[in-house]
Order: C-alpha cells, then structure tokens, then sequence
C-alpha cells in the first residue's frame, strides 16, 4: 500500500501538482501484494500459517536484541537463530496489561499473546486464537484444518482453539503422526482430482456481476472520472484473476514426497528425547505442508511450565526456573539456562527444515509465516511484559523477515492483528480492554 | 434506519428465470469460466455523472451501521484517500482511485457484511417476506429484500434494471449453494463492491435558473447534506425529500438544512470535517523517542486527537460558541493517560472529564492542547518551525514553501549542541541564510511562543538549561507566550475566511478558487457570531454551491497574508 | 485541593533503585541505605497541605555482608534431606544412579497422611528451625519502644546509621533464606521480584497526606496509605513517573488504611495502627483461594518517610505481622511451592514461632505476632480519594 501512494504522489508531483488521477501500473502493484510464486507460474503457491511455542521465556538481558531493524544484534542466548537471521524477525517490549486480571502463572501470557485478552478462569482460552481464524481463512479446504503438535507429549499442551473449554489436543507421538498424514486417507496431490471451491465459484459470479455495469456507468461519466472508473474495473479484473487462479487446478508440488516411516520414540520430556522427537515431527510437518495436507500448524516445543528434564536428572526446567537462585554475578540461572539454549537450537532447526524446501523461486519457508512465541518473559517472577516472540517467512512476500521490532511498550496484540491480516481475514481491530488495538507493526507490512 | 416490516399485497409466483450455472469440470486445467448471465443491459441511473468521490473510512462505518445496524461489524483495511498537498482529504477523494489491494480489501469486506446481515440472528430484519423455498430462489421476495438496500447503499432507488439484474444475481447464487439466503448474501456483497456504493456518485440536471448550466440533482443533494453535515448516508427523511423533488426547492432546502445543523448528528460531521482540515490521520503515523519522552504512550495518543475534537465540538456544537473563541478557549477534556502530559489530577481512572486549564498554564485554544503541539513536533525535540507552518497553513490558509532540497539542518538538528540551548538561538543560526530566512520569518515567530511545551507538548520551563523566550508575532501583531498566540489569532479575519474555503472545499470535494465566494460566505458566517452551524447552514443553502462548475477548478486556496 | 501546577512535580527527578525494568532482566542489586542523609532544603508544601504519593519500591530491606549469615544459606528440602542422612547413606543417595531414588526420598519429606503436604498444613509437619541472622544490624524500628507489656523476651538490632532498640524478627528468622540473601550475602530474588510484581500493577500502593502545613515540622498530619486499581505509569527504566493521577478503590479488596502522624525535621511517623494492603500476587484467579487472599497484615504498623529535596519520600512501614502471614505465598502455591521451589513452610512456620515478639495473646502469654519491617520509596502522585471523585474545577 504505502508502495502504491509513494508512486501516486511521486507521479502527482510531476505533473506539478494539476488533479490529475493517474493509474498505478497494475502488474507492479500485482506483484506487490501475492508475491513472485504466482507471477512464475501463474498460479498461487498455497500460503501456510504456523505457530511455534515455547515455555519459560528467555533471560531478557541476555536475549532480547536493542538495534532496531535489520542486522540486529544477537545476544548470547539468541545467538542460535544466526544462520538464519535475515529470515527471523524478534519483537521485544510488547506487552500484556491484564486490566486487574490476576497473571495466573504460565497461563495468563500464552493466553493473551494468542487471543489478545486476559484470562479469567484457570482453564482454557479467553477467546479464539488467532491461528484459527486465520485457519479459517486459509485452511478450510485442504485435508487437515491444522496439525497440532507437541514434542514433550502432552496431548493436552495447545494454545490453539475457539475459546473457552475448546482446545485442539496436540499430537505427541510421530509415528502417530505419520500414520495421520500418509497412512490410508493421504491423496497424493499430483495425482488428485481437483474440484474447486463452491465459494470461490459464488464469489467469482459476484465479480462478474459487477463487471457487466460497467458500461451503463461509462456511458454517462466524463474524461476525468472515466480514469477514476477504468482503474476501478482493472482492479476489479485483477481480483477476478485471483479467483480464477483458484478455480484452476494447481501447478504439481515439485517437493511433495512421501517420507520413509519413522521409528516409534519414548513419550517423555527429557530434552534429548523431546529435541529427537521434535525433529522427526518437524520434517514430516514439512512434508505435510509440501504436499498441501494442510495449511496450517501448531507445534508445542515444550510446556508453559515446562517438564524437561535433563537425561539422568529430574529437576525440572520449571523448577530450575524457581528455585535456581538468581547468580547475581551473571544475572542470570546458568542451569535454566541450559534449556533455553536447547530451545533456540531447536527453532533453529524447525525453521531450517522449512527453508530447505525448495517451492517456485524460494522456499517453503517463503510461503509460510511461522510465529514463534513463549507465556512468560523472565520465568522466575513469571513477568509477562516484554513477552519474547519471533517471526519467520514472508507469507508469499506479504511479511518482512530479518527485523529487531521495538514495540515500545504497546500491547502484544497488535502482532496477532497484523498476521490476521497478512494472512487475508478481514480485521481491523483484535484485543479486549488495554490490549484491543487497531495499530498494525508497518514495519514488517510488505 | 433499518427498515420497518411492512406487509406488502405483492406475491410474485416463483422465478420463471432462467439462471446460468457454474459449470466446472474436474480434470480442466484452464480458469472455469460462468456461464453468462441472462441479463438485460444495464442503464445509467440518472443523468449525466459529474463527479466521483470515493466514500471515505469513516462514512463507509457510518453507512453500514445506519443501513444494517451496529452489531454488525465492518472488519477491514480501507486504502487511504490520499491528502493532495495543501488541500482536504474531502478534495482528493474526488481524484481517489481504488487500487487492486484495495478492491480486496473493499470486497473481503463486502462478504463479512453480508453474511452477518442475512445470517439467522439479523434476516428477518431485512425480509417482510418469507421465501417459498429457503432452499431455492424466489424472485418475488428477492426484490422485496434487494429493492430498499439497494436504495439505502446507493443513495438513490435502483433502476429496474439494476433490481432485475441484482434479484437474477441473488437467484444464481441460490441455486449451487442451495440457499435462498446465500443468494441474497451474494447479491448484497456485490452491491457492496459496486462503484454505485463505493463511489458517491454526483449526477446533474439543467440548471432551470441558469440556462445552458448543470446543477446537481436531487439525489445527489441528499447524499451531500447527509455525507457533510452529519458524515453518513442519506436516511429516508433525506431519500423521500429527494423522490418529491423538495431538495431543489429553495425553501424546502433551507428548512432540511436548518434541522441537520440543528440535530445532534452534527457533531459526526464537525468532528470528521476538522479531523480532515487539521490532518489527523498524521497522527496514525506520530512517534516520540521514548528516553526523551516518557510521558508519551499508546494511551496518550490515542487521546490527543480525542482531546482536540471534544473541545472543537463542546466549543462549536454544546456551547453554540464563536469559532474564533476556539483559539482562546481554556475549556477542555482529560483522561488519566493525558493527566500525565499536563501533570493535573484528573478525576476518574477511566475516561473522560471536563477540565479548564487556568490562566497561568498559558493553554490557549486548540494550539495549546498536546495534540497540536506534539503533532507538529518531531520525535525528539519541538520545533516552532512545524508549529508555526501548520498554523499558516491549516489555520489560516496561507501557504508556506518547501524548503528547497539541499539545505544545511545541522544547526537546528543538534540538540546537544551547549551552546545553541534552545530553539530560537538554533533557527537564528540557521537563518543566517536569507534564502531560508525569508521563509522562517512566516512560520517562526508564531512558532516560538510555544516554545515552554516540548515536544509532546508537555510544560517546560527551561531547555538544557537555559531560560526560554516566548516572545512571538503573527503579520505585525506583538505577543507573548500561547495565549498572546491565541488572542492573536482570535483577532486575525484570516482564520474565519481559512474555515469558510475549507467548508466550500469539504463539501464540493473541490478547492473553491473564488475568492468572492469565499468573502460572501465569511460575510454569512460573521453575520450570524461566527457559529459552525451557521456556516454550513450558509454553505449547504447557496444556490452557488449546487451549480456545477464548467471545468474543473485547479490550484490551492489563496488568501491574502495577514490581513 | 491541589495546586493547578506543583513546581516540585515539574522539577521532581525520578529516583533510581537500581532495579531492572519491567519485562527486563533484573538488574544485580544495589545495597540501598534508608534515609541516612538528613533532609535539607525541603520546598514549602502546597498550599492546601494535601501531598499524594505513589509507592515505587516496597520490599524488605537487608543489611549486605556474609557475616548476617556466617554458617550460609537456609537450605532447600532436598539439601536439607541430604544433609540429615548419615554419612554413607548420603554418600550413596547422591552419585548420580541414585538421582531417581534421592528425588523420590526428599520429595516424599514434603508429603504427610491424607494427602497434606509442608505447605498447604505446614501445622502437621514436625521439621527443624531455619539458621537465622547472627549479626546485630537491621533496618527497622523500634516498634516497642522498650517498655511494652505485650510482647515477649526478644533481641533488638541496630540500624546502620546508628539507631538502636530495632525490632525486626522476621529478618532475623527469614533474613538467611536464599529468597531474601544470596550465598554471597547479597540481595536475594525479593529485591528483585518485589519490584517486577509492583510495576506489573497488580497491586499498586499509594499515601496522602493532608494537612500538611511544613516539611520540616508539623504536629499534626493525616496520612492514607491505601491501595490503588490503576497501573503504575513508568518510564522505559524502570522509573515510575510523577504526577500521575491514582485513585483509591472503595472495591474490595482494596484496602486503605487512615493514620495519624507528624513531622519532625524532616521526618513523617505515624501513631502505630492496623494497615493492611491487598495484593494480588500474580498467583492466581478467582477460581481458588489464590489470588485474593494474599494480603498485606501489620499491626501496631507505622510508617516513617523522611521528605526528600526532589520530592519523593524514602522510609520504612514496620509493625507486627500474624506470624503465618509470611509464608502465606508459599502455602497458597502448596505442593507445587515446595517441589518446585524448595520451600521448606513446616521450618519457616516453626522459625517465625520461635521468634514471635508481638500481640502477646494475655491468657497464654504466647506471642502470635512477629515485628517486620518494609522498605518504602514513593514518588509525587495526584491520588482521588474514595470521597473525591468530582471533578476539580
């Protein structure tokens, strides 16, 4: 957008300011907003939508960047994510205002980054989280509305549902989750029957109609607001190519392979378990999302109140979290620590897996926007402001990757209105009390 | 203005329609195309077009929530109507085109709207009929649906073709999706996407006064007294008067006029006119360096325009007050956030309260509240500079040049620098250069005498430092401080005639060059104490306003420096 | 009514404790003295003698050094179960195949019959007092005033600026816990995490003052301390900011408490008096008794804040706490507070019993209620009170 009025008023200034409506080039504009995947083969890349969770938080100081925009600095415990920080975005000082809300601890903060209000009850989600509706939006039609998933195997671990007592269970195990995607039921996608979308078809009919008074306006219009009209009704031609595009079957998934079986892994927490268990889920996630099974996902790294443990002990993350003092030297607890590490290795390589893909002139991971978030900023006083939260991939180019945003203290709401509406759901507004807001981060706004 | 169920004698027996039929075959590679639609061509509506404005964010708000009720939620992005430089948002919605992103958007829009309008819980608001088969189509009862909305959303009632054409649509969609209602969804979607809807469509007729001349129609008078007097759409009293030809009845329109100035509804369109003629939507866009401004926070900016707009409408509307009187006002309204920038106790945790700043806070008006000060501010110092630019230009019309492109800002940038402390003995180095100084000494000196509030318009009383000098000027009137600004700016004729060419402008959709218009409507608007309700009741009923011109106008308003 | 602009709220620095910000990682701790400096060029007050505050530091204050505690840190449940097995038993339970074993074993030191644990009945569990503070500096007051007849047989401590006859038990019971001291004798995660769960807002504190006719020296002043809904406004440091308007909550729970007091040179006392302040702890919803239970309960309470010259107050509330009332954070987390955290609430009980020196029960001549001491900063605030809600002018 902001694109489109820099070309407008740059053209308006060379015309010396005269009201003259000039047509922004449409093929530019086109581009602009779906991204080089469609212009290469004329069809859209599905776009996919994910969400990445992680428990316990960071050790601020020591994660959070402070050089706003690109090339942001990497502190020790964000180091991890180097190899791919121009496809990593971090957002620091958003915050949680819970409006009196009690912050019940490791609840309260994953609740509210995912549905922008403070949790009252002790159970469940305050509202639907935004990576439902957005699945609403682009999900619905494909095989799995969503893939839940979680590596330390609570089937109850999710921040995912419509509010309430609703929430989607996790799949633990990946041999489960092999069979899900492509035991009996998997339909190779290139070599399925394609039948279009019954409300695409409504739309498209709806379009057309417009289209046909075209005429009868032109007719009566002078010079200046015919200009105004045409742009109107090339515009209108633009978005009936888009549903066409959906009306026709799709180009052939180039990296959409049926994976080899994966061995069966014990269910438990302990970290070198969870880290295997989370790279077999991943890759055959990636594959699902090759083969379009879904568009939309959820993976649950580890718990808000997180059960790893280290092989051979049994202290907790958790635990550690509170009851490892505080060094004051270092300012942070080395043994918690350990685990945070573990985590970013293992972010590192869930987003690595989707950039391995290779689809149109990218990658998976180009078509994808994975957000990264945890339910606590420092765990051992369950701090929810400053919540710790990442985005990686552009959503087919509608997303800037590789920025350290400063949210300046404003509410944590705003990055799920600004992914609701990169991923196409109509909203201008997300959030209850201080947390409703109708301010978008244009900073990574494509 | 949701329309009341009336029984109506008409029972029209099933559709004897043909309808085309999506077709679509699995195995096709190339786009599935429709199968056209049997349709008879469409007709223009009436006369010739004169002008297209695209309906801005707010009256699109204002149209759904009158047309369909509040509880139904309009959920989108709106492509900004760009501001052409030194005129009104109002001014380029008549060049706005709709970008393909944009189309989008207004069409994602359209179907949110529509499918709550005739979901379970809100149909039968809409429908005095009950369709034979819900499962069907059933034209008789799809045109008693379509008629009135289409009458509401176009602002004029549908032409039999365009009904023909919409109830065909409605029966199209019914018959794949099996629903009498979804068709209705998808026929109300496309009215919603229609240029008919998106564009205020201006059509003229001849002008019996003025042989040879145009004059704007009945219909596109409605829309134009609803859209700039109350920012929504035209309501039945409004489409009725229209149908019975009373709008182009002189004393008909002055008595309709005369109530709309009157009706609480007003306060929308003060409040969207001076949210256009002080470029609000600048405030979508401001930032402060948090380290330099603590005070400044996302509660606090949602309140400064708040703020502005409470006093312009208890000063204009609540207390009937003289529009010159909104620059000397102490009167305004407090949150808790805004209690921080002006460090006062406010009363409540949660919104609003009166609040009267004494003498001695030196807040005179509109430019001593926060808003304006921070607006015309930059991140992280004031500058007198921007301060005084928006009060020649917005307040009282005059232009002020760009600065040409390859000036040295580094004398007025370097806030560190010990021994330039304050603004004034910054821009003073800077003036140095007589190109630049000519210029400065139109903005400058108003400027400087807000000098005591920061750059978030908070109070100061020294910068690093040192003591700060607010003596200013506006033409050759000497004064001290804000409220020396303020009773300056009271005196000067330049702010009356300013808000009179904005009105014009603002409800023509065109910069009004005429500068005996102008006068002859600052002329009324004196006449009757300066009151805002006055000068749109002068603007709305000046048979000069309805005629249309013959060629475009071109160029900015000019009015004559201080006068 | 106050004053349209107060110049010292204009002119009022924010303070720096040394704290981190908010969402930020907490910053080492920096030893705070409590008022050693006597006040000194103290602006007039307003002239309607009316001064509100809003409470940015509430903690309780430790004196630094290793010799307060010279035999170490109160241990955790399992060090403490390690430590009180024989020595080849603790040689086994502790190499590292028996890890599983040793967690069962101490962990089951936290459990009792019918499914009690050490924090929720801490009553029913017989285990040893904590190591307590040995030296014989603390800040404080001397709340007794040497000569009361409700208390019981005590040791008093010395401030670090030389005031004696300090009673202040609960640092001396709880003053070696790793939450209030680190091994190294510094502040513990108290310092730290008191001020994160005040920025937070969850439970907001602030004072009024009325009848304040001079800084220096006024016989009579009425002062509130109570609690306020709003949230803190504070700057990107941590900072909070002055002038901002707070207003007292006549809602339940929040509580606000009326003293008298006067100054003297400089100094605010208050008569001691019940205060209670609410907070919500950040531990909990309306689901259970969390959460809006957790209050703050002294008696006999008063409040010494010495006026600064940039405005602020810095001081101290002391007073006498139920003496539960200190592990009331811990028993309301329940197994969790002990299995997660350590927390040994059966010894911490025991401990405070022990060292119990207030509101002598005159039938039993036991002492239910233990002297403590918090440290207070407050910066200058317009506060509504519950009466006060027109607008102003």
């Amino acid at each position: 957008m902001a694109y489109d009025l820099n070309r407008r008023t740059a053209l308006r200034g060379m015309l010396g300011g005269a009201a003259v409506t000039v047509g922004v080039p449409l093929l530019d504009c086109f581009l602009d907003v779906n991204g080089k995947a469609m212009a290469a083969t004329g069809n859209a890349m599905p776009i996919r939508f994910g969400t990445w969770f992680w428990g316990l938080g960071v050790n601020p100081t020591r994660w959070f960047p402070t050089k706003p925009g690109r090339n942001y600095d990497l502190p020790p415990e964000l180091a991890p994510i180097a190899p791919l920080q121009n496809k990593i975005s971090v957002f620091g000082n958003f915050n949680v205002p819970l409006d009196g809300a009690p912050n019940l601890p490791h609840v309260s903060g994953g609740a509210a980054v995912r549905t922008g209000r403070a949790l009252t009850a002790e159970r469940g989600l305050p509202g639907e989280s935004f990576d439902v509706t957005i699945g609403d939006r682009i999900g619905s039609r494909s095989r799995f509305a969503s893939l839940d998933l979680s590596a330390t195997g609570d089937p109850r671990n999710s921040l995912s549902g419509r509010g309430g007592g609703n929430l989607n269970p996790s799949e633990i195990s990946a041999a489960n989750l092999y069979s899900r995607i492509f035991g009996t039921g998997f339909k190779d996608p290139n070599s399925a029957s394609f039948t279009p979308d019954p409300q695409v078809i409504a739309r498209r009919s709806v379009l057309s109609g417009v289209t046909e008074q075209r005429q009868s306006l032109e007719r009566a219009v002078g010079a200046g607001d015919k200009a105004k009209l045409d742009q109107y009704f090339t515009s209108l031609r633009q978005l009936e190519n888009q549903l066409d595009a959906e009306l026709t079957k799709p180009e052939p998934l180039q990296a959409c392979m049926v994976p080899r079986k994966v061995p069966g892994l014990p269910v438990n927490a302990e970290i070198e378990n969870v880290m295997m268990s989370h790279e077999l889920m991943t890759d055959l996630l990636v594959m699902a999302l090759a083969c379009d099974q879904t568009r939309v996902f959820n993976m649950m790294f580890n718990n808000g109140a997180s059960s790893l443990t280290r092989i051979g002990s049994t202290i907790t993350h958790h635990q550690l979290t509170h009851e490892e003092v505080l060094d004051p030297k270092l300012g942070y607890q080395p043994e918690a620590t350990y685990f945070l590490t573990k985590i970013m290795e293992a972010w590192l390589y869930f987003v690595t897996a989707l950039d391995k893909v290779k689809e149109g002139d990218g990658t998976l991971l180009d078509n994808t926007l994975v957000f990264a978030h945890s339910e606590t900023a420092f765990a051992k006083f369950h701090t929810i402001d400053c919540m710790p939260m990442m985005m990686a991939g552009t959503a087919g180019g509608k997303i800037k990757s590789g920025l350290y945003v400063d949210g300046a203290g404003s509410p944590v709401s705003r990055v799920g209105l600004t992914m609701m509406q990169a991923m196409g759901v109509p909203m201008d507004r997300w959030g209850a009390k201080s947390m409703e807001t109708n301010k978008t981060i244009g900073e990574i706004m494509a | 203005m949701r329309r009341p169920k009336t029984l109506l004698a008409l029972s029209l027996a099933a559709s004897a329609f043909a309808f085309g039929v999506w077709t679509v075959s699995a195995d096709a590679g190339a786009p599935q195309k429709p199968t056209p639609l049997a349709t008879a061509p469409l007709t223009a509506a009436n006369g010739q077009i004169v002008a297209m404005r695209r309906l801005s964010e707010s009256q699109y708000r204002s149209a759904i929530t009158d047309i369909f009720g509040p509880d139904i939620t309009v959920a989108g992005r709106f492509e900004p109507v760009v501001r052409p430089v030194g005129e009104l948002i109002a001014s380029g919605s008549s060049d706005a085109a709709i970008s393909p992103a944009g189309l989008e958007q207004f069409d994602a829009m359209a179907r949110v709207i529509a499918a709550q309008t005739f979901n379970e819980a809100h149909r039968s608001q809409f429908s005095d009929c009950t369709p034979a088969d819900a499962s069907a189509a059933d034209v008789a009862c799809a045109s008693r649906i379509l008629a009135p909305l289409g009458r509401y959303l176009f602002r004029r009632p549908l032409t039999t073709e365009e009904q023909a054409f919409y109830v065909k649509l409605a029966g199209s969609g019914a018959g794949p999706t099996k629903s009498f209602y979804k068709g209705i969804e998808l026929a109300l979607a496309a009215m919603l996407t229609s240029p008919n809807f998106l564009y205020i469509i201006e059509t003229a007729e001849p002008d019996p006064a003025n042989p040879g001349e145009l004059r704007l129609d009945n219909y596109s008078r409605a829309t134009r007294l609803a859209m700039t007097l109350w920012n929504t759409t035209p309501n039945d009293m409004l489409l009725d008067a229209a149908a019975a030809g009373s709008l182009t009845d002189q004393a008909k329109l002055e008595s309709i006029a005369n109530r709309m100035t009157q009706s609480p509804r007003m306060e929308a369109g003060v409040r969207a006119f001076f949210a256009d003629m002080l470029k609000f939507e600048k405030f979508d866009e401001m930032a402060k360096d948090p380290v330099i401004y603590p005070y400044f926070n996302q509660d606090v900016l949602k309140a400064l325009p708040e703020q502005m707009l409470r006093t312009i409408s208890d000063h204009l509307l609540t207390r009937n007050g003289d529009y010159r009187d909104l620059f000397t006002t102490r009167r305004t309204f407090m949150t808790r956030a805004l209690g921080g920038i002006y460090q006062v106790r406010v009363p409540v945790s949660d919104g609003w309260v009166p609040y009267e700043f004494s003498p001695a806070d030196d807040r005179a008006g509109l430019l001593g509240q926060a808003g304006f000060l921070a607006l015309y501010s930059h991140s992280g110092r004031s500058s007198p500079t921007l301060r005084g630019r928006a009060i020649r230009e917005l307040m009282m019309c005059q232009p002020v040049p760009n600065p040409p492109g390859n000036v040295n800002f580094t004398a007025v940038q370097d806030t560190e620098n010990k021994a330039m402390p304050t603004a004034r003995i910054r821009l003073s180095a800077h003036n140095s250069d007589p190109v630049c100084a000519a210029c400065h000494k139109i903005t400058d000196p108003p400027g400087l005498s807000l000098e005591k509030f920061d750059g978030i318009g908070k109070y100061r009383a020294a910068e690093n430092g040192a003591q700060i000098d607010i003596n200013g000027a506006l033409g050759s009137a000497k004064f001290s401080g804000g409220a020396g600004l303020g009773q300056a700016m009271n005196a000067s004729g330049a702010t009356t005639q300013c808000v009179a060419s904005r009105a014009l402008e603002y409800t023509t959709g065109r910069v009004v060059s005429d500068e005996a218009l102008v006068q002859s409507t600052e002329k009324a608007f004196a006449a009757k104490g300066y009151g805002i309700r006055s000068l749109f009741f002068q603007v709305m009923t000046s048979p000069q306003n309805w005629r249309v011109p013959k060629s475009a106008p071109v160029g900015a308003t000019r009015v004559s420096l201080n006068r | 009514m106050i004053s349209q602009r107060m110049p010292k709220l204009l002119a009022a620095g924010a303070i720096a404790l040394g704290a981190g910000s908010m969402g930020a990682a907490p910053q080492p701790f920096t030893p705070q003295a409590i008022g050693d400096a006597p006040a000194r060029s103290l602006p007039a007050p307003p002239a309607d003698g009316v001064m509100g505050f809003v409470v940015s530091d509430f903690v309780q204050p430790i004196v630094e050094g290793k010799d307060a505690c010279p035999d170490g840190p109160v241990p955790k449940l399992r060090e403490a179960y390690i430590a009180s097995l024989p020595a080849a038993e603790r040689e086994r339970l502790t190499r590292k195949e028996n890890e599983a074993e040793l967690l069962r074993a101490w962990q089951m030191t936290a459990f009792g019959k019918n499914g009690t644990n050490i924090c929720s009945q801490p009553e029913m569990f017989d285990r040893p007092t904590f190591r307590t503070v040995q030296s014989k500096v603390a800040w404080g007051l001397d709340l007794d005033e040497g000569n009361a007849t409700d208390t019981c047989a005590h040791d008093t401590f010395t401030t670090p600026n030389g005031q004696t006859g300090i009673d202040n038990q609960e640092y001396r019971a709880l003053g070696c816990k790793l939450e209030w001291r680190t091994k190294d004798g510094v502040g513990g995660d108290n310092q730290i995490g008191m001020k994160q769960f005040h920025n937070s807002g969850e439970w907001t504190q602030v004072i009024l003052l009325r009848g304040v006719d001079s800084l220096e020296n006024d016989p009579s002043v009425e002062v509130v301390y109570a609690n306020t809904p709003d949230r803190p406004m504070i700057d990107a440091k941590g900072n909070y900011l002055p002038g901002i308007t707070y207003s007292i909550s006549t809602k339940p729970p929040r509580e606000r408490n009326v003293l008298k007091g006067r100054i003297v040179g400089g100094v605010l006392m208050t008569d001691p008096g019940d205060i209670k302040l609410t907070q919500t702890w950040g531990q909990g919803g309306a689901r259970d008794i969390r959460g809006n239970r957790a209050r703050w309960d002294y008696r006999k309470a008063r409040l010494r804040l010495e006026f600064q010259p940039d405005g602020s107050l810095k001081g101290m509330m002391a007073g006498y706490r139920p003496v539960a009332d200190p592990i009331i954070s811990p028993a309301l987390g329940g197994a969790g507070s002990a299995l997660v955290a350590g927390i040994d609430c059966a010894g911490e009980l025991a401990t405070l019993r022990k060292y119990a020196d207030g509101l002598k029960d005159p039938k039993t001549g036991k002492c239910n209620g233990i002297s403590a001491t918090q440290r207070i900063s407050a910066v200058p605030a317009y506060i509504n009170d519950i009466n006060q809600r027109r607008a102003s002018r």
